[in-house]
């Protein structure tokens, strides 16, 4: 009473019963084994693209603000941002430069080919002005001019991936028949939205598309010393007067990362909560393993209840057993889930997919492993208490 | 040091009810060697087990070392067992998984938990194999590695591993054959004259039970007739 048996020694026996059944336990930790390995990998994907976009997010700038004329992402916009609102944009203070434009998605021809791409249209100079040291950066050629005409810039997927031949600086694509000289590609960004991309200068590109004084976009960098939230308030308050309505959001880069983080988050949830379905069939195997151990080793129980063995002793022993099953199957879980989720990333990565990484830390590590240590105890429990609590006359009769 | 008054155990069957024992009285001294005997369904596997802590009757008072068992519960009951007590069964009733020496051990873990070192409780359980006559050698082979002789002998050191004062055979030479059960016998006779062991055994043949100093006849649970064989006066 009082003081339990040494640790040692109820592990030491936990061990040699497992040992002893070394089939009957792989066979039971595999459920386990899948469940663990489901959720280390998509736990780690998960979270390392909500990192990588956050980290892009932020490399965008803080001091940088995005405009969109629709309250919630995916909802189609009601009215469109004219001239009116730039002009309402530029007189608030400590708004430095204002670039405003179009986004969205077209078909191009080069070399007898076409191809579906996103597509940008601005004026060049303020879109550089916005973007410098944002990611966008010229790999080969130069960035648009104001004065360029039927000239653009394209993405380092439309360049190099899209087609059977790669595009070069130099080159002519077509788009809605009309021929635009590429002269810039730009470096690899590492989402394929913005890598099979085109970039046009605004007077061709309104045209072009129909879209004459409208814009669905518009992006705003903050003079340095001003407070980005203040200025961020101010514009929301301009664009109220201007805009007639609320339907816009205006997103600081640390709001974007938010949403966008928060979207993959749910995702990330719901996905995982489908492998623990697969861990709490583990757990029902671990439990019927212990409770059919159990039953064949009730004579081994009597005789330890005769030689003076408490029924919390017992307890112990099966308890400690059942969670080194547990535990078993989640190192063996986190080490596969870790090599599939590297090979994802790997994958990801050569097809351009720059935002799929592989996320692995210490905290993923030990919570993976004391989460199963936990589901094999507590689904050894009962079967283990049940059995703790046999009469040792009925099982040494048995004998 | 073994007292058992009016002794009552009683099981149901269906509208029958069975008596196992049927108001028995008995009383065992200290280092008193006594035999039980009688056929199957006698009843005297259930008076062991009453003694023993493992059963409780279902009137009458067992008492051990003066001590009344009927009021215990089950951690108390426990404390008895691991304490005062050492069974030797007819089926040895080892742990397969565990060697010789790792039997033997069982008790000293549960009874002195953190306590005892590894060490210690390597040694002393050296010695319960050495009281009980296997050699050192077969210290660390698995019951399966063993003759059903030495498995006995590994179940009796094992019983005196706490330095019980009270030995509980129940057909300890039932599963040997004649000569190595006479030599088991005379272990527990020795245990019982040079160590003081108070040592009851159940059996069903004559022959075992002469080894006691006294016979205990049961018949349908009940104590038939007592035969004296030696006294402590005859040593």
């Amino acid at each position: 009473m009082g003081k339990s048996m040494k640790v040692d020694d109820i592990i030491t026996f936990a061990f040699k019963n497992i040992k002893q059944k070394r089939t009957q336990s792989l066979l039971t930790i595999i459920g386990i084994v899948i469940g663990v390995l489901a959720m280390v990998s998509l736990i780690s994907l998960g979270y390392g693209v909500q990192n990588y976009i956050h980290e892009e997010m932020m490399k965008m700038g803080s001091n940088k603000i995005t405009i969109l004329p629709m309250k919630q992402f995916g909802v189609p916009p009601s009215h469109l941002f004219t001239k009116k609102e730039i002009k309402a944009i530029k007189n608030v203070k400590g708004v430095d430069t204002v670039m405003y434009g179009w986004y969205g998605g077209c078909e191009i021809e080069y070399n007898g080919e076409k191809k579906f791409v996103s597509y940008y249209y601005a004026i060049p100079s303020k879109l550089r002005e916005v973007y410098k040291d944002s990611g966008y950066d010229i790999e080969e050629g130069r960035w648009l001019e104001d004065n360029d005409k039927y000239a653009c810039v394209i993405g380092y997927g439309t360049a190099h991936n899209l087609f059977d031949r790669e595009i070069k600086v130099g080159d002519v694509i077509k788009i809605k028949d009309k021929k635009f000289r590429v002269v810039g590609i730009l470096k690899q960004i590492g989402n394929q939205q913005d890598d099979n991309s085109i970039i046009l200068n605004i007077d061709v590109g309104e045209k072009l598309f129909g879209n004459e004084g409208k814009y669905n976009f518009i992006s705003v960098t903050v003079k340095e010393g001003e407070d980005i939230e203040k200025v961020s308030e101010e514009i929301k308050k301009a664009l109220k007067k201007s805009f007639g309505d609320e339907d816009f959001s205006v997103l600081t880069a640390e709001q974007l990362a938010k949403t966008v983080s928060s979207v993959l988050g749910v995702i990330t949830i719901f996905v995982v909560g489908v492998a623990a379905i697969s861990l709490l069939v583990g757990a029902v195997g671990i439990s019927n393993t212990m409770h059919m151990s159990i039953l064949e080793r009730r004579k081994d129980i009597g005789i330890l209840k005769a030689l003076g063995a408490e029924t919390t002793d017992i307890l112990a022993i099966f308890v400690v057993e059942s969670g080194f099953l547990g535990l078993f199957g989640g190192i063996v879980g986190l080490v596969l889930g870790i090599l599939l989720a590297e090979v994802i990333e790997a994958l990801a990565h050569k097809m351009g997919y720059l935002m799929v990484n592989a996320w692995i830390s210490w905290e993923l590590i030990v919570g993976v492993l004391i989460f199963s240590f936990l589901v094999g105890v507590i689904s050894g429990y009962f079967p283990a208490r049940s059995g703790a609590k046999l009469n040792p006359i009925e099982t040494l009769r048995g004998e | 040091m073994i007292k058992l008054k009016n002794v009552t155990k009683t099981y149901k069957m269906g509208e029958e009810i069975i008596y196992a024992l049927k108001n028995v009285n008995l009383n065992i001294k200290e280092g008193e060697f006594v035999s039980i005997m009688g056929p199957s369904g006698s009843g005297k596997s259930t008076m062991l087990n009453i003694i023993g802590c493992l059963d409780k009757p279902t009137e009458g008072e067992v008492y051990i070392d003066n001590i009344k068992t009927n009021d215990l519960d089950d951690d108390e009951l426990t404390k008895i067992r691991r304490d005062k007590i050492g069974f030797v069964f007819q089926q040895f009733n080892l742990i397969p998984l565990l060697t010789a020496l790792e039997n033997v051990e069982l008790p000293l873990i549960f009874k002195y938990r953190g306590a005892m070192s590894g060490e210690e409780r390597r040694k002393r359980a050296l010695e319960c194999l050495k009281m009980a006559e296997l050699e050192e050698r077969f210290a660390n082979h698995k019951p399966n590695q063993l003759s059903g002789g030495q498995q006995q002998r590994v179940a009796i050191a094992r019983a005196l591993a706490n330095n019980p004062p009270i030995i509980l055979a129940d057909e300890p030479t039932g599963a040997l054959d004649s000569k190595t059960g006479e030599k088991i016998m005379q272990l527990l006779k020795k245990l019982n004259e040079e160590d003081g062991k108070t040592v009851v055994v159940v059996t069903h043949d004559i022959n075992v039970a002469r080894f006691g100093e006294r016979i205990i006849y049961l018949k349908d649970g009940e104590v038939e007739r007592e035969e004296k064989l030696r006294g402590f006066d005859d040593r």
